[in-house]
């Protein structure tokens, strides 16, 4: 079987990527300062969440629903062999309930670990810290949200992971299981 | 209505019955009066031998008295004379009365007494001449003789006043003959007149009217027969202009019927060669018609290829969501082992490292397979348009075969109406050659027509000439009439 032009040249730039990866040395000394974020989209807005405030993701989760007094909570999924929480992050973050269906979920917290479910989920980012500004978006992410990205003409809110923990520990206080 | 011939016969005959009814009536009245003229003679006759008869009776006795008194014999002689003329005498009336029996009656009385009387004349002459005048005068005392005689006298007088009688009644008789005549004659001339002259008149009057009113209508029909000659020599005329326009124009027809069988002869040949045209285009049908079903059977095969394909690019796109899902898993494993190269410290920068590269190729396995998706779906999409358009192609075909089929039977159709039409062609050559010599008949016909015509304004023109000396005869003709009945 043949393999056509485009195709041979974009698996020889993959390929060469990769095996670049390994060949260069490590630099120790990082001249910029960068920030690793996962671009997703909440009832169809765009959001950013950092990635050294979650502790994994996964994806192909079913969600069970239990009874619950708190609105944001949409059940319980298995995942690395235990039960977490599910709360929907456009619920957090202030939007209807139940708008998205779950694609995916972002495992957040240490010692209590919960799961907020994503609508979409559009990749991994790297940027630059000086990409990420600091101020008071408008909307309904007022309160939840501290800073904004600009990535490719479009402007993210950046998530603030710990707030919306508070918020959920705030919330179940308030409405115990 | 009776005929001016009936008219005057009839005038003629009943003048003609007049005068013959006149003419027998006065015949018959001459006749009449003739007959009564000769019963008068007759009668006149009659009295005359009467007074005969008497006067010789009355001689007789004369002579017997001479005698008787003379005694002288020649005294007898009147005697004698009368005794021999009285027997002729009424053997005479005797005949001259035989259609009386009256008189008959009467002469056979008087015949009696006159013999008697005769006896006693005779007696008396004998005894006279034997004895004396004495012996004899007493004998005629007697008065024997005179009662004899005036017997005689008597029968004679009676058959005389009969016969008078019968002459007065003869007379009027003639009398009345000829007045009738008279009458008839004087009456049945005057109404013969009259009747003449008023069937004169009114023959005259009625033949006036009647060859009056024929007058007119002769001077009438001349004028309308001037007229219809007048109008006879200008149509005559016409048609002789039309009948030289129809020559021209049979002549220019007769041209016309040689192109047009020249041109039926150029469309049968032109026809054969369509039909031969259309046979070979039929062939050609017939082989385009397989080569579509040959097209159509590749076409057919193009559509199972194009749905094989379909269905091979909907299992790369199965696998492709195999692969894309395997990208996503190995782009979350990938996210998930550098947060975990992140928590794992300085020795976890290495780990970190590969884990980031390992998102980068699923982040790229992930952005190929999303071309590779719409690449996919493009095909996919292509092979849709391709299959759709194959069945449009194929229908197109089908359309495209029944069409030829079409094409041939109108091909095979067009063949027979050429053979048609090459017959009818031909029929045409043929009966537009037919026409031709019969375009060239009428022609001459025209021709002879046209001489006809010619003649026939020229007996229009003398029709026309008779016309006005019968129009100028007829008022010549009113002139008489009108001064005969003015006269």
């Amino acid at each position: 079987m043949t393999v056509s032009a485009p195709v041979a040249e974009k698996l020889a730039e993959l390929r060469g990527a990769f095996d670049r990866t390994f060949a260069v040395a490590r630099s120790s000394d990082v001249v910029d300062e960068t920030e690793d974020l996962l671009f997703v989209r909440a009832a169809g807005d765009p959001y950013a969440i950092k990635v050294r405030q979650i502790s994994g993701i996964v994806s192909g989760r079913k969600t069970i629903a239990v009874p619950s007094r708190v609105p944001e909570l949409l059940g319980v999924a298995a995942v690395r062999g235990g039960f977490v929480s599910v709360y929907s992050l456009a619920s957090l973050l202030g939007y209807a309930p139940a708008s998205d269906p779950v694609r995916m979920l972002v495992m957040c917290g240490s010692k209590e670990p919960v799961a907020l479910a994503l609508g979409d989920f559009e990749g991994y980012f790297r940027v630059s810290s000086r990409q990420i500004h600091t101020g008071e978006p408008t909307g309904p992410t007022r309160g939840r949200v501290k800073q904004a990205v600009r990535v490719a003409d479009i402007t993210r809110a950046v998530v603030d992971i710990p707030d919306l923990m508070e918020l959920i520990e705030r919330r179940v206080g308030a409405h115990p299981v | 209505m009776w005929t001016m011939g009936r008219k005057i016969a009839a005038g003629f005959a009943l003048s003609f019955v007049l005068l013959a009814l006149v003419g027998v009536v006065a015949f018959r009245s001459v006749n009449a009066l003739t007959f009564t003229s000769y019963k008068v003679a007759h009668t006149h006759e009659v009295l005359e031998h009467i007074a005969n008869l008497v006067s010789l009776l009355k001689d007789a006795e004369t002579g017997q008295r001479g005698y008787v008194i003379t005694g002288d014999e020649t005294f007898l002689e009147p005697y004698r004379t009368s005794v021999v003329g009285i027997d002729k005498v009424v053997k005479d009336l005797r005949q001259l009365t035989a259609d009386n029996p009256n008189q008959l009656k009467r002469i056979e009385e008087i015949e009696s007494l006159i013999a008697a009387k005769l006896a006693e004349l005779k007696q008396t002459i004998e005894i006279r001449r034997k004895g004396t005048f004495e012996e004899t005068a007493k004998v005629i005392r007697s008065g024997e003789g005179k009662k004899f005689m005036d017997d005689i006298r008597r029968i004679a007088d009676q058959m005389d006043q009969e016969e008078r009688q019968l002459l007065k009644q003869r007379a009027e008789e003639v009398e009345a003959a000829a007045n009738a005549a008279r009458s008839t004659i004087i009456y049945g001339t005057l109404a013969c007149l009259l009747l003449v002259t008023a069937a004169g008149v009114f023959i005259t009057r009625s033949l006036a009217g009647q060859i009056g009113m024929a007058v007119r209508h002769v001077h009438s029909s001349s004028a309308e027969l001037q007229s219809v000659a007048n109008q006879q020599a200008s149509g005559a005329r016409e048609s002789a202009t039309a009948m030289s326009e129809i020559s021209t124009t049979i002549s220019e027809l007769l041209a016309t019927s040689r192109q047009i069988a020249e041109s039926a002869q150029r469309v049968a040949h032109v026809a054969e060669e369509t039909s031969a045209a259309a046979r070979a285009g039929t062939r050609t049908v017939l082989e385009t018609h397989e080569s579509v079903s040959g097209i159509k059977r590749q076409v057919d095969l193009i559509v199972v290829h194009m749905l094989d394909l379909g269905k091979k690019s909907q299992q790369i796109g199965g696998i492709l969501e195999i692969i894309n899902e395997l990208a996503e898993q190995t782009n979350i494993l990938a996210i998930n082992a550098t947060i975990e190269s992140a928590g794992a410290g300085e020795s976890g920068k290495r780990f970190g490292a590969v884990a980031d590269e390992i998102r980068k190729l699923a982040d790229r396995v992930g952005g190929s397979t999303k071309e590779i998706r719409t690449l996919i779906e493009e095909v996919r999409a292509a092979v849709n348009a391709t299959v759709m358009a194959t069945e449009g192609g194929t229908k197109a075909v089908d359309l495209g075969a029944r069409q030829f089929g079409q094409v041939t039977d109108a091909l095979n159709q067009i063949t027979a109406l050429l053979g048609t039409t090459t017959e009818a062609a031909r029929e045409i050559e043929l009966s537009t050659k037919q026409q031709s010599t019969a375009v060239e008949q009428v022609n001459v016909a025209i021709s002879n027509v046209a001489k006809a015509t010619k003649e026939t304004e020229a007996s229009s023109t003398q029709t026309l000439q008779t016309a006005t000396q019968l129009s100028g005869l007829s008022r010549d003709l009113t002139r008489l009439i009108q001064s005969t009945a003015a006269a």
